[in-house]
């Protein structure tokens, strides 16, 4: 446990040093700060002991997916540091808020009781509200932040009521006892399964499925680009995390309605996110609404729920991940502060700036699921998980999904190399935004050719 | 030494990387050096790992898996190496000669404007063709064998801005692509009868099988196809002189010395499949005899020298798959591994020729470059004897053992090969006194600019000059008191088929008529160099130009029996014509049509989808708590 503990103090260390204004240090301290995370969270590789009275199960699940997060928010941070070169007042907040969500995030995978869970979503959920309107004097960002806020506090209330009706019935928050009381009882009351369904729209909202998806292009847009990214990354990854962590460990073996009813969910989600990208005219919007589909990929292996699942989601969630984040990275390269990025920005692209081309197709192909990148063998392991389980037609949909999928994603493509009235003039970069893209297209490459490097790691 | 096995391909990965991503900042030397040392090393790393194993009687074969690839269900596909006689071999070969000519290019294509990626495709070739020999199952086979004819396209259309020479790239990769068809499906067979890619697994499952087994004789015949386009044998073959549009040493390495004997690797490494497939051995053998016939009849009446060269490939090729057809396996690696040798000799000369002649390929007009090319002249000499079959050199050993089996199997097959021994040693010997003597028939400035190339080119030159006399020396056969020792060596790689035929797969003739059918094809081929002689050199006879009128017979041989334009006229025609019908009815009609409905529909439903993100977040709210109890009221329903 002591990732946890370390990054709570990171996070306080960050705040200090932006309290007495040592701007030089702060980036090197979260990336340092980072990097040790990693490590100490690797440590606890072999640990399987429970911790902090049996709320805490650190499993290779956890490990895992924490792992994931790490890299992902490292990966931002380098972004940021470019988005932010020229500017700098609040910076170290930013940093702060980010590494608070992150210990959130880490929670949503680790908890084996719902108070946890609970306190991770909202420890995530309210330096998120915060981050969402980071830029203070930006009305957009603003209106991102409220309505995040507004409609996220009306989810929390949905599923704290579902955990409060879990524990009416059952008397526990402890996800072994409501294991054991489900595999127990003959008959659940109708109060547990109300329970099960209020807590399933919470987490519908937190990773944005339908119907509960409408904030998601809003608050992508309004946001900072690169909280965007975050947003789309890794607290989507902690959400689905902690979806399938609770009903794989208590929900699995109660009869199937909120089967019948996250299959709908499943579905709609992939279907209305790939078909509303195609008309968006506007980067961060188009890759919102991709992220609902992709959101939608995230669920089939929680319907299907075998020994595959884990698997499937820690893969999916990674190649997506490494992807989104070089899609978004180039996308900050492109933008110069402002909300309104049209697609158009792209045209011209290729020409004087190679690094950023690659980065976008081999980001773009991945998130089409193009092989032999990582994306592909993403959607593969997903329906593989789903074949197994015997969901013929949620996999004929996805697959239609995806075929839709690839007509939006291959736009910012043909308006790169499009140098019809002129081309792109080279664009300014620093080491570390190049960093980052140069790792955005060998971990999808890598992951892509070698998926079993990460692929049995959750086991 | 194994465990730096894995080093022997990536070296020349690391090399490609460094040329094509770093290649155009450094000088050429620096380029050159890259690439060469990238696959000195890799042949000292095999040498190093080849010598404790020879002096191991039987050795067994090292496996080394490095990555796991795949791992869905039952099917497991890792990335991993097999050392044994077979891959050694081969990668001497490659990794040997393909560092020779390594050092060629360097001083061949010192003033082109692509040096840094013709070594990358160099390097990136040798890469692929080393993951082709060393791999212990299938799909790496298959990796490698497409790899390589990426690097051949790559290569073969080296210098892109001529459209024939681009058209020779599209017809190597279009051809290619029908024998790979071949190839897929019989790993795809293999895979249902046996469950597994291994070749050990394979070997192993495949003792038990009983000869005939229709699945076995399937899965042999779908293999053959794919070796007939790499190995370029008929009806595929008219892309190899094609591709000769390719600088020199590419022609060299990849269409003469490596790539092209894939296709023999691959029966040799699955010899125990075709054992037990007799019906496949039989087409294997004609296809390989009418190949080497009918492309040594090609070679008598080509006047580009680096054609009669091609056409002098294919028909070696054709050689070793009549061997393998017999069951001869180590015969056929036996050509394979001399023919390696002073076929890249032969190449890399007339490299040097074209080069001293300001790129003139045509033999008409060359003449008397004895004096003025003394290395090149010397070295080519030794590999056109050796190509001829004249003792003590390679060739005479390695063909001599070809014959030997085929006269053991019937002696009609043995005088059908050695009728194409003669035509090789004439069009080889019509080539060398037509370009080395008699009197120079280029232009004056030619003439003037004619010089011995440099000795990046000449030192490769005399190496294989060198191998090309003492590479027969491996498998003496006993009657002229050797210990036919690659007979022994490849013992263990042919032990399945030993056990299937229950008995020694070798020839057994009795010495008398070793010596017997040894002498007259010697002294048959002795009496073919003299008649070239006489008709070459002291008669000075010069081919006629391509304008004058010419026998039936003469014309059909320079225009290779029109196969070329046959093909065009019964598959490629029909086929674009077909094409173009289905296009212009069906596609345009029909499937254009459902396509753009769907499109539109799509498109149609976004348009409708976008309306409720108003941007409210009221109605969101509302939107939510309406979903919200619509799941709430399915769950008390069907509850």
């Amino acid at each position: 446990m002591t990732t946890l503990i370390f990054l709570s103090l990171l996070g306080f260390l960050v705040l200090f040093i932006g309290a007495f204004d040592y701007k030089k240090l702060i980036l090197p301290t979260v990336i340092i700060g980072l990097i040790v995370a990693f490590f100490l969270n690797a440590m606890d590789w072999e640990l399987t002991a429970t911790s902090f009275y049996g709320m805490i199960d650190y499993n290779h699940y956890a490990v895992s997916f924490t792992g994931l997060m790490i890299v992902s928010v490292l990966l931002l941070m380098l972004v940021a540091s470019y988005h932010f070169r020229n500017e700098g007042s609040h910076i170290a907040d930013i940093y702060a808020l980010m590494i608070f969500t992150l210990i959130g995030g880490l929670l949503m995978t680790s908890f084996s009781n719902l108070v946890m869970l609970f306190i991770g979503i909202e420890i995530l959920s309210i330096a998120l509200y915060i981050l969402a309107g980071s830029r203070r004097l930006n009305i957009a960002s603003n209106e991102a932040s409220l309505k995040y806020f507004l409609m996220g506090a009306f989810a929390s209330g949905f599923l704290l009521f579902g955990i409060t009706l879990i524990f009416g019935v059952t008397n526990s928050f402890n996800l072994a006892e409501i294991s054991d009381f489900v595999a127990d009882t003959e008959e659940l009351p109708t109060l547990f399964s109300t329970g099960v369904m209020l807590i399933l729209i919470g987490f519908a909202f937190k990773i944005g499925a339908v119907p509960f998806h409408f904030w998601t292009p809003d608050v992508y847009q309004g946001a900072p680009t690169f909280i965007t990214a975050f947003m789309a990354t890794v607290v989507k990854t902690a959400g689905i995390a902690a979806f399938y962590r609770l009903f794989d460990s208590c929900f699995s073996g109660i009869d199937g309605t909120w089967f019948k009813i996250l299959w709908i969910i499943c579905v709609a989600t992939i279907l209305l996110g790939n078909i509303t990208a195609v008309m968006q005219n506007e980067s961060k919007r188009m890759l919102a609404w991709s992220s609902v589909s992709h959101a939608g990929y995230l669920l089939i292996p929680i319907l299907a729920l075998n020994e595959l699942s884990s698997s499937a989601i820690f893969y999916y969630s990674a190649a997506y991940s490494i992807a989104s984040i070089t899609a978004f990275a180039v996308l900050i390269g492109l933008s110069k502060f402002q909300n309104d990025l049209p697609l158009d920005q792209y045209k011209g692209l290729a020409k004087n700036n190679p690094i950023m081309t690659t980065a976008l197709v081999v980001s773009m192909f991945s998130l089409a699921g193009i092989p032999p990148l990582a994306g592909f063998f993403g959607k593969y392991f997903v329906f593989l998980t789903a074949m197994q389980s015997g969901l013929i037609y949620v996999v004929v949909i996805a697959i239609i999904g995806s075929l839709i999928g690839i007509y939006y994603y291959f736009k910012p493509l043909i308006y790169a190399f499009n140098n019809e009235g002129g081309s792109l003039e080279k664009i300014e970069t620093n080491f570390a935004f190049n960093f980052v893209l140069m790792a955005g297209i060998v971990l999808s490459l890598l992951l892509g050719i070698f998926p079993d490097i990460l692929r049995n790691l959750p086991g | 030494m194994e465990k730096f096995a894995w080093l022997i391909p990536a070296l020349p990965l690391i090399g490609f990387l460094f040329s094509i991503f770093f290649g155009k900042k450094v000088s050429k030397t620096v380029v050159a050096s890259v690439a060469s040392i990238f696959v000195l090393i890799p042949f000292i790393l095999t040498v190093a790992i080849f010598i404790p194993f020879i002096s191991v009687a039987e050795a067994e074969a090292i496996r080394i898996p490095l990555l796991e690839w795949i791992n869905i269900g039952k099917l497991t596909v890792n990335y991993s190496i097999q050392l044994d006689q077979l891959s050694l071999m081969m990668m001497l070969v490659i990794t040997g000669v393909g560092f020779l000519i390594h050092v060629y290019s360097a001083g061949y294509m010192h003033d082109d404007d692509g040096f840094h990626r013709f070594f990358a495709y160099l390097n990136l070739f040798i890469f692929f063709m080393l993951v082709l020999v060393m791999g212990s199952n299938f799909l790496m086979l298959f990796i490698g064998w497409e790899g390589v004819g990426l690097c051949s396209y790559l290569l073969i259309g080296f210098w892109y801005k001529n459209m024939d020479y681009n058209k020779a790239a599209n017809k190597a990769f279009i051809m290619n692509r029908i024998g790979d068809l071949g190839l897929l499906l019989g790993i795809f067979l293999i895979y249902l009868r046996f469950s597994s890619f291994e070749y050990s697994r394979i070997a192993y499952e495949a003792i038990d099988i009983a000869i005939g087994d229709p699945i076995i004789t399937t899965i042999t015949i779908l293999l053959f196809i794919g070796a007939i386009g790499k190995s370029a044998q008929l009806p595929l073959f008219t892309w190899l002189p094609d591709a000769m549009a390719g600088p020199t040493p590419v022609s060299a390495l990849i269409h003469a010395a490596t790539m092209v004997t894939a296709g023999v690797y691959l029966i040799i490494r699955t010899n125990i499949l075709f054992t037990l497939a007799p019906f496949t051995q039989e087409i294997i053998m004609f296809v390989g005899l009418a190949t080497a016939l009918f492309a040594a009849t090609i070679g008598l009446k080509q006047n580009d020298i680096k054609k009669v060269l091609a056409y002098s490939t294919v028909s070696q090729l054709g050689y070793m798959f009549f061997a393998l057809g017999l069951g001869a396996y180590t015969a056929a690696y036996f050509h394979l591994f001399t023919h390696a040798f002073f076929k890249a000799l032969l190449f890399l000369g007339s490299g040097s020729v074209i080069h001293a002649m300001s790129g003139e390929q045509d033999l008409r007009k060359m003449g008397g470059l004895k004096k003025a090319l003394p290395i090149t002249h010397a070295t080519f000499l030794i590999g056109t004897i050796a190509i001829a079959g004249l003792p003590p050199l390679a060739g005479f050993f390695s063909k001599d053992q070809i014959l030997a089996s085929a006269f053991a199997h019937h002696p009609v097959l043995w005088i059908m090969g050695v009728l194409g021994a003669l035509m090789t040693a004439f069009y080889m010997f019509r080539l060398y006194y037509l370009a080395f003597h008699g009197s120079f028939r280029g232009t004056h400035e030619q003439e003037h600019h004619l010089h011995e190339s440099p000795k990046t080119m000449t030192f490769p030159l005399v190496i294989l000059a060198v191998m090309s006399v003492i590479a027969g020396f491996v498998n003496v056969p006993e009657v002229l008191g050797g210990g036919h020792w690659l007979d022994n060596f490849f013992t263990p790689l042919l032990a399945g088929t030993t056990l299937i035929l229950e008995e020694n797969v070798h020839a057994h003739l009795s010495h008398t008529v070793e010596y017997i059918l040894m002498g007259s094809s010697v002294l048959a081929v002795l009496a073919v160099i003299f008649y070239a002689r006489i008709r070459y050199k002291n008669n000075g006879h010069v081919p006629a130009e391509d304008s004058e009128p010419m026998s039936f017979l003469e014309r059909l041989l320079s225009k290779k029996y029109y196969v070329d334009e046959l093909y065009d006229s019964i598959v490629s025609n029909p086929v674009v014509k077909g094409a173009g019908l289905l296009y212009n009815y069906i596609e345009v009609n029909f499937i254009d049509r459902i396509v753009n409905g769907v499109g539109q529909l799509v498109v149609l439903s976004s348009r409708t989808a976008r309306f409720m993100q108003t941007g409210n977040v009221g109605f969101y709210i509302f939107a939510m708590v309406i979903g919200a109890l619509v799941i709430l009221a399915a769950n008390t329903f069907l509850h």
